[in-house]
């Protein structure tokens, strides 16, 4: 009976953050499809013109960088999320098992939180680096370790090659979040559950499998969908480690959100009197349905999966 | 979940059905922005209390001197309070708070800005059009003082369009300059070179010499490219005749020629460029013990660094650095791209603020002040008689022809680079400034960049890249 | 719970108990060598960071140094990192920006907190009318770009007059916009929702509020969440660069905004190369307190909760 009774007051909880977000929230995402539909907006005197069409997103569907662009941002989400995700648990329980240590490591896994951005790019430059003409500049670590030659994220650069580069810098770079999440969840998860399988002499997969994961799977399901989110909106982590001088990223290195930072940088029209500003607007509600998509998709697998 | 799906697909499809047909136009008037009318008679208000905002990227410095003008300013005209404010840390982040400034009305009076930035603001007409200012008799320029400008920095601000409208006024300027490696060239008898056949003429004889060099260095690829064309004659940017407005032309055979004759230097070694050397500087391959480059061009801007950071036993032993303009195809092509930043103004409902605006940019650009700004920056003075003031000519007696020292080493070359201003008038360039001339720019940096870079199987292998490379660009740009 | 009794004689308790401390043994090493390694790559970049907030002024500014070690080895460059601070921008000192970025870090985190902890619960335990709804809609919120979001954001925080505004207004702009995140409210809701519903219904028969019950129950199991959340919020707020740049005034500006646009070699301006050692040397000293309060919250977050109260 208690199950069933409506709490109104809920929405005392919720009015302000709930007021905030319309605000800032929703609004910027109404607007921006209202733009992507008006599709000679200008951005600059924010008048939103006078054609209310779809030619923005068949400009954008025309547009092979764009295509191509969603192509990048799947792999880099279907590949980096996973392995990070698995690897952070790794790291979590493995934590947790042991005693002596165990809060150095912890403070380790920590520090990319601290560490300067253009550090960690340095560091990943200095490792992958490649001169792209003999004798003047020596080759990057990796290069050098496995007597290779290879571009891996320079101009000439195959996409494998840098996709490589890029999927191992956001996993790396997803980590400490991670493990910081599941050491949280992993403390919570009482004793007794591990004690119990003690006595059993359970070997430590089964505990892994069977207990753990299970335990943590409220958690995991956070993890793993907000990651899902975070990774679709790359952009920073592929500049940082793909780009070139000057902050530029090849057009065919480009994720969705690169696609859509570079048309909303432009002002005025395109060739077909489409404003290149409803073509960002097109593509960043694109991404936001694709999300939605997936997030749905998560959520319902979560639905089975997660016990709290 | 559902519910909110649904909802989506019925607004799309409405919108869908909404799309009527029509034709699609995006006209634009001949002037980029329409001229503002200021009637002749116009004058300042002086009992009017007026404040205007003047937004920049100037380091402390700067900033102090700007300051100190803003005090003298106040001496002449006391009504008016200008406010300065360093904004952002870089050219681009300035450029795009304004462009958030300008839909919501909290855009400053004058800033800093570049020509690519102007076009930008004004596709909400914001920049103030400043020929009826100019040419105001209460409170404009005398003819005398326009042609005190220098006259390609003159004409940058008119590059907006093919009418004429004048949307900002130099600043302080630097360009491209050919530094090289005096005391080498003194030892092994070369010349200046004039022209890029004299300069591969002494790398080869360099590269014979030192196998490992890279004789010839050139920092940024966007320059090369740009003023490659302008002295190949190759068409990189221009106007189009029926619409006025500015528009991409580099897709020609002339351009490809152009970079196929420096693909061909850098395959036989003879040269270098930033992005082909991880980012380096070339000046830092220049300024060793053991230098693998012997020429560069590097930006003017960056003069200092021909120095800095080199260790003191190679100044010792004698190295010194001289500085040219750049060399031509010809003799008679020399030319070079003027780089820095211009100063705009910005429309507003006040007709006083305006004026003041006006006032202050004037000011500011005032023969005694543009030489004031110069001297500790390395940039280049704007107007001709600014080379005459006395606090010009005081820093040129101060400077030694025989340096012993590194800083004074240093002063000497900054003085040099920023005498290729007054002596070479004629040699500068600007592009036509549109709504796509800043991506032009760092795409064809990076078209280059790119065919520099590519290892081809043979000559027809090479063209037919290079055709291939110059389409997706130009296709790229244009859609 | 009791699926892995194995009520088989002694003998095979005996054996299974050898293997099992042989298997601790390679355990324990294949862990220790796991988390070394990892460990090892994590801390490059740091390292790398140290290294270079060491050298010298000449050999960074010559491009062309990728030394392992400082050459010239400077910890000079951290007081000078100091004196650089007042010359540069407004006016206004490093301590001002620090003071600046702990008035925004501690409101946004205080507030952002409360709220996470109200809506969680909300979502977590109360029954209302379109929860599912609201739930949807709000991770939705995390799917936009950035940047969409600041452009229409600079003209709301505009219009409210806080742009650029001498005063509080500054401080509200950085803080109120990006103050509630669902990122922190989902993981906090997932903690609450492991928390059995029994204790509530019991609260519930016994006359308890809400809002008691949220303060003197679930706040307290949910501990580690919070501390968690608590450090991100921190960490958000302190390394938060793009949305305050723009919309504060230059008295108010953050200690992002020090880190990122001082440091330029002699303000040439523009072509000045930046001088990245005083710029890790200036990351380290403003970092360090950061992981400092990572140690001093961790031993939160570290001590376990029982979930004891409920049997069975």
């Amino acid at each position: 009976m208690l199950e069933n009774k409506i709490d109104r007051k809920a929405w005392f909880y919720l009015a302000f953050p709930l007021l905030l977000l319309t605000v800032f929230t929703f609004y910027p995402l109404v607007k921006t499809i209202l733009i992507s539909v008006f599709s000679q907006y200008n951005p600059m005197t924010d008048t939103f013109g006078s054609y209310l069409d779809i030619a923005a997103y068949g400009a954008i569907f025309n547009d092979p960088y764009f295509i191509r662009a969603i192509g990048n941002t799947m792999i880099l989400v279907f590949v980096s999320v996973p392995v990070s995700t698995g690897l952070a648990l790794l790291i979590a329980v493995a934590l947790n098992s042991i005693k002596p240590l165990q809060k150095i490591f912890q403070t380790v896994f920590f520090l990319p939180y601290v560490t300067n951005g253009l550090a960690i790019g340095m560091v990943f430059s200095v490792m992958f680096s490649h001169p792209l003409t003999d004798g003047l500049m020596a080759e990057g670590l990796i290069n050098t370790l496995f007597g290779l030659s290879r571009d891996w994220v320079g101009v000439t650069a195959d996409r494998s090659d840098w996709m490589f580069v890029v999927l191992v810098y956001s996993i790396w770079d997803g980590l400490p979040f991670k493990i910081l999440v599941f050491i949280g969840g992993l403390q919570n998860i009482s004793k007794q559950y591990y004690d119990a399988a003690k006595i059993d002499a359970t070997p430590k997969r089964r505990i892994l499998r069977h207990i753990t994961i299970p335990l943590l799977s409220p958690l995991i399901s956070y993890i793993l969908i907000t990651s899902f989110i975070g990774a679709f909106k790359s952009y920073e982590s592929v500049l940082a480690v793909a780009g070139s001088t000057g902050r530029l990223l090849d057009r065919n290195r480009w994720t969705a959100v690169a696609y859509v930072y570079d048309k909303i940088g432009n002002v005025g029209l395109d060739s077909n009197f489409v404003s290149y500003y409803s073509r960002g607007a097109a593509s960043a509600v694109i991404l936001f349905i694709i999300i939605l998509i997936f997030t749905f998709i998560n959520l319902n697998i979560s639905k089975k999966r997660v016990h709290y | 979940m559902k519910k909110v799906f649904l909802l989506f697909l019925a607004l799309t499809a409405a919108v869908s059905l909404a799309a009527c047909g029509g034709e699609r136009t995006g006209n634009e008037a001949a002037r980029l922005v329409e001229w503002y009318e200021l009637s002749a008679d116009a004058d300042l208000d002086t009992s009017k209390e007026i404040t205007i905002t003047f937004w920049h990227r100037m380091g402390a410095q700067s900033q102090a001197l700007v300051q100190k003008w803003i005090e003298e300013f106040n001496v002449v005209y006391p009504n008016i309070t200008v406010i300065e404010e360093k904004a952002a840390g870089d050219y681009t982040a300035l450029s795009d708070k304004i462009a958030l400034a300008i839909p919501a009305g909290n855009q400053p009076d004058i800033a800093e800005s570049y020509p690519d930035h102007i076009a930008r603001y004004a596709a909400a007409k914001a920049p103030l059009a400043l020929n009826n200012f100019i040419n105001n008799p209460n409170i404009g320029l005398t003819d005398e003082e326009i042609a005190d400008f220098l006259p390609g920095l003159w004409a940058e601000g008119q590059s907006y369009d093919d009418e004429g409208t004048i949307l900002s006024l130099p600043f302080t300027k630097s360009s491209e300059a050919f530094f090289y490696n005096e005391s080498y060239f003194k030892e092994h008898g070369y010349d200046v070179p004039t022209t890029w056949d004299g300069v591969f003429a002494i790398a080869q004889d360099i590269k014979d010499r030192e196998p490992d060099s890279f004789p010839f260095g050139y920092d940024s690829e966007d320059n090369l490219f740009i003023t490659g064309s302008k002295q190949f004659n190759a068409p990189y940017t221009g106007y189009n005749a029926e619409t006025g407005r500015g528009e991409v032309q580099f897709n020609n055979d002339l351009s490809k020629d152009m970079v196929r004759y420096f693909k061909d230097k850098v395959d036989k070694g003879l040269m270098i460029t930033r992005a082909l050397n991880g980012d380096a500087y070339n000046s830092d391959s220049m300024k060793v013990a053991n230098p693998k480059t012997y020429m560069y061009v590097g930006s003017t801007g960056g003069t200092r660094y021909a120095y800095v950071g080199m260790p003191q036993a190679v100044f010792d032993a004698g190295y010194r650095v001289g500085v040219a303009p750049l060399p031509g195809f010809t003799a008679e092509s020399r030319f070079q791209i003027q780089q820095g930043p211009n100063i705009n103004l910005f429309k507003s409902n006040d007709e006083q603020r305006m004026i003041a605006a006006w006032l202050f940019a004037k000011f500011m650009l005032e023969p005694e002040r543009t030489a004031e700004f110069s001297i500790p920056s390395g940039y280049a003075p704007i107007r001709y008689s600014a080379y005459e003031t006395t606090r010009w000519t005081n820093y040129v007696a101060g400077i030694k022809e025989n340096p012993t020292t590194m800083d004074e080493a240093i002063a000497k070359l900054v003085k040099e680079a920023i005498e290729i201003f007054l002596e070479n008038e004629d040699i500068f360039f600007t592009s036509a400034v549109f709504n796509q001339s800043s991506k032009t720019r760092s795409e064809v940096g990076a078209l280059l960049v790119k065919i520099l870079a590519y290892e081809a199987a043979s000559d027809a292998d090479l063209d037919a890249y290079i055709d291939e490379q110059y389409q997706e660009s130009f296709d790229f740009i244009t859609n | 719970m009791i699926q892995y009794m194995n009520p088989s004689g002694h003998y095979r308790v005996n054996r299974k108990l050898k293997e099992q401390r042989a298997l601790f043994v390679a355990n324990k090493s294949m862990t220790y060598f796991f988390l070394f390694v990892m460990a090892f790559i994590v801390i490059v970049p740091f390292y790398w960071m140290l290294n270079v907030s060491f050298q010298s002024s000449n050999e960074v500014l010559n491009s062309l140094n990728t030394s392992l070690f400082p050459k010239e080895f400077s910890p000079q460059n951290y007081v000078s990192t100091f004196l650089y601070s007042s010359a540069q921008q407004g006016g206004i000192t490093f301590t001002r920006y620090l003071s600046n970025t702990l008035i925004v870090a501690i409101f946004s985190t205080v507030g952002g907190t409360f709220f996470s902890i109200l809506v969680a619960f909300a979502l977590a335990r109360l029954n209302f009318k379109g929860k599912e709804l609201i739930f949807t809609i709000l991770l939705a919120t995390m799917m936009i770009p950035g940047e969409m979001l600041i452009i229409s954001n600079y003209i709301t925080v505009s219009r409210l007059g806080w742009v650029n505004d001498d005063g509080i207004g500054s401080f509200l702009a950085m803080i109120i916009p990006f103050f509630i995140s669902i990122f922190h409210i989902y993981l906090l809701r997932q903690t609450f929702k492991q928390i059995p519903n029994e204790l509530y219904y019991a609260a519930k028969v016994d006359g308890c509020k809400d809002f008691k019950y949220l303060r003197t129950v679930m706040v307290p199991m949910a501990k580690s969440s919070i501390i968690t959340i608590v450090i991100l919020k921190l960490m958000g707020a302190w390394n938060a660069y793009i949305w305050p740049d723009i919309v504060a005034n230059e008295k108010y500006k953050l200690v992002t905004t020090w880190l990122r646009s001082s440091f330029t070699d002699q303000d040439a301006t523009g072509v000045g190369r930046v001088l990245i050692n005083y710029q890790m040397a200036a990351t380290v000293i403003v970092t360090v307190p950061l992981l400092l309060m990572f140690i001093f919250f961790r031993k939160y977050i570290m001590s376990g909760i029982s979930r004891s109260g409920v049997k069975g």
